[in-house]
């Protein structure tokens, strides 16, 4: 999988703009705030069809512009043409081949994996965030697992208007199990594609961590379910979809009380979480910044092996700032291995942090105020 | 902006209530409206009004109808002992075009949204279950295959079931003449869970 061209016309503070990428490794340089950033989120939207950073899309509009393309020429069997228009009122538009799609059926024509300095939320965050990834992660792969998230949230919504009219009007509390049928129903098979995909994920983690680390360290992905959030969970378990909604089940009977005092659920995957373990012990609270951005490379590349093994062909690789993310080591492990097998942009404040063996075979942009010129 | 006479703007106003018309579809049919003759205008107005008060719900099915009982529940040929629960009068009319069902119906006249503040009693659950009093074999659950009309049908098999009828949910799954490749996923895995033997 491929990003042979963008263009932008109107993006952020790109007047037009249109890159020819090199199928291996790309390198944009320039100093802060002078746009490289703004190409990576492009390539983001045309694969995930949302931007990683604008709270409102209309923030990716130019100044004083009405509306904004973001064009680009993937290959993924065929080369295809994506398209995205966003505009200052009204919803955006997707186009495959210049043809309309709906948003769902955009996203995972093209794929992308990022890795941000941002993306330390993973580990220090909330729970809500992680949930997001995982729900991201998956709706790439499977299409039917959006259509399945926002079901259950129906349910969930549903469930906690009827919740509160029993714990403050005395609504009949009978009719609640027609919504747990459907909480349990929906919400086990959601779980169930989590602690899947956790697993995988998991296994390709640690093996890239041990590389990285040099086997000295072990990573594992632990995937805790909303009624094993106080539970000392073992190493390496999986959970299956039987036991998943037996425990579902029980816990929607022992929280039947607790639910009818608070008036909203207390049960349902949208109280998950996952932890990163290393040496079990959870990192969120026990690693040093430097454990925690080594495991979040760690599952980025597994991510990447995890997409290949999903759709059949590597995504591309968006690396936002990694010289500043880190050190010298895992530097050279990353690039060793990203090159030849995956298509990698890569945006930096310093070329010369990168050994010249590589930057002689990698194609150079020079990026600067909205312009960019490629390095000959 | 223009100001309308305000006769003309009155008319705009009425037609924005209807569901479906915004502000431009408004003026358009007012103007269109003022525009036609005299008779075909008078033949809309009482058109509105002649419906309005010659329609009502059929006492058994509630269901719309210009008689009581209407033309289905006093067709004495339809088997009496189906019943076929529907959300919504134009779910009836889209089963009698496949002309397969042969029961009777019963209209709810929505389905469970607890957001909405939509619950059973808001329903015409009380009447259905009066009329299961009568020689009732069979009970049809066709609610939308959605959160709510799911969750209705749910409630009403709990209901239904412990007087000793037969309840049934129709089947969801693969449309007619369609391709399995292109089916989307969450379709083949119902479509999956409900597959029958040969």
């Amino acid at each position: 999988m491929l990003i042979r061209e963008l263009r932008l016309l109107n993006f952020r503070n790109y007047k037009t703009l249109s890159v020819q990428f090199d199928p291996q490794i790309n390198i944009f340089a320039g100093y802060n705030a002078q746009g490289k950033t703004n190409i990576l989120e492009a390539i983001y939207l045309l694969a995930m069809g949302r931007s990683f950073r604008a709270v409102k899309d209309s923030e990716m509009i130019t100044h004083d512009q009405s509306y904004s393309l973001v064009s680009g020429q993937v290959t993924t069997e065929a080369t295809h043409t994506l398209e995205l228009v966003l505009k200052r009122s009204g919803p955006k538009q997707f186009r495959f081949n210049k043809k309309d799609l709906p948003h769902k059926e955009f996203v995972g024509v093209f794929n992308v994996v990022l890795f941000t300095p941002d993306d330390l939320y993973l580990v220090k965050g909330s729970p809500g965030g992680r949930r997001r990834f995982l729900d991201w992660e998956i709706s790439q792969v499977s299409t039917g697992y959006r259509s399945l998230l926002l079901d259950y949230y129906k349910v969930l919504q549903h469930r906690n208007s009827l919740l509160k009219s029993i714990a403050f009007e005395n609504q009949d509390p009978k009719i609640l199990e027609v919504w747990d049928q459907q909480l349990v129903e929906l919400g086990s098979r959601l779980m169930t594609a989590r602690a899947d995909m956790i697993h995988k994920l998991g296994l390709l983690s640690r093996l890239m961590h041990r590389q990285i680390s040099d086997g000295r360290e072990d990573l594992e992905l632990r995937y805790v379910p909303f009624f094993a959030a106080d539970e000392r969970i073992s190493d390496g378990h999986k959970y299956d979809s039987q036991s998943i909604r037996s425990r579902f089940t029980e816990a929607v009977a022992s929280f039947r009380t607790a639910e009818f005092k608070r008036g909203y659920s207390l049960v349902g995957p949208h109280r998950d979480d996952f932890q990163f373990v290393i040496n079990g012990v959870d990192l969120k609270t026990f690693g040093s910044q430097g454990q925690q951005r080594t495991a979040i490379l760690a599952c980025r590349l597994a991510e990447l092996e995890y997409m290949k093994s999903e759709t059949g062909s590597y995504p591309t690789i968006l690396l936002d700032d990694v010289t500043s993310e880190l050190d010298q080591q895992r530097k050279h492990f990353l690039l060793r291995l990203l090159t030849k097998k995956i298509q990698t942009v890569i945006t930096t404040t310093n070329i010369s942090d990168f050994e010249p063996d590589l930057t002689n075979g990698a194609k150079v942009f020079h990026v600067s105020a909205g312009k960019v010129q490629e390095r000959r | 902006m223009a100001k309308y006479p305000k006769p003309l703007s009155r008319l705009i106003d009425e037609l924005r209530k209807l569901p479906g018309i915004g502000p431009k579809t408004a003026q358009r049919l007012a103007f269109y409206i003022i525009e036609e003759p005299m008779e075909s205008v008078e033949s809309l107005a009482s058109a509105l009004t002649f419906a309005k008060e010659k329609i009502r719900y059929c006492s058994t099915c509630y269901n719309l109808t210009d008689t009581d009982p209407c033309a289905i529940c006093s067709d004495s040929t339809r088997e009496q002992s189906i019943i076929c629960v529907v959300e919504g009068a134009r779910d009836i009319v889209a089963l009698e075009k496949t002309r397969s069902f042969k029961g009777l119906y019963h209209v709810l006249h929505g389905a469970i949204a607890p957001l909405e503040g939509i619950g059973p009693g808001d329903l015409r659950v009380k009447e259905l279950l009066e009329r299961l009093q009568g020689p009732i074999n069979e009970v049809i659950l066709a609610t939308d295959p959605d959160v709510e009309g799911e969750a209705t049908a749910m409630y009403l098999a709990r209901l239904i079931k412990p007087l000793g009828i037969k309840v049934t949910r129709i089947a969801h799954g693969m449309p007619v003449g369609g391709d399995l490749e292109y089916v989307d996923e969450i379709t083949l895995t119902k479509a999956l869970e409900g597959r029958r033997e040969l």
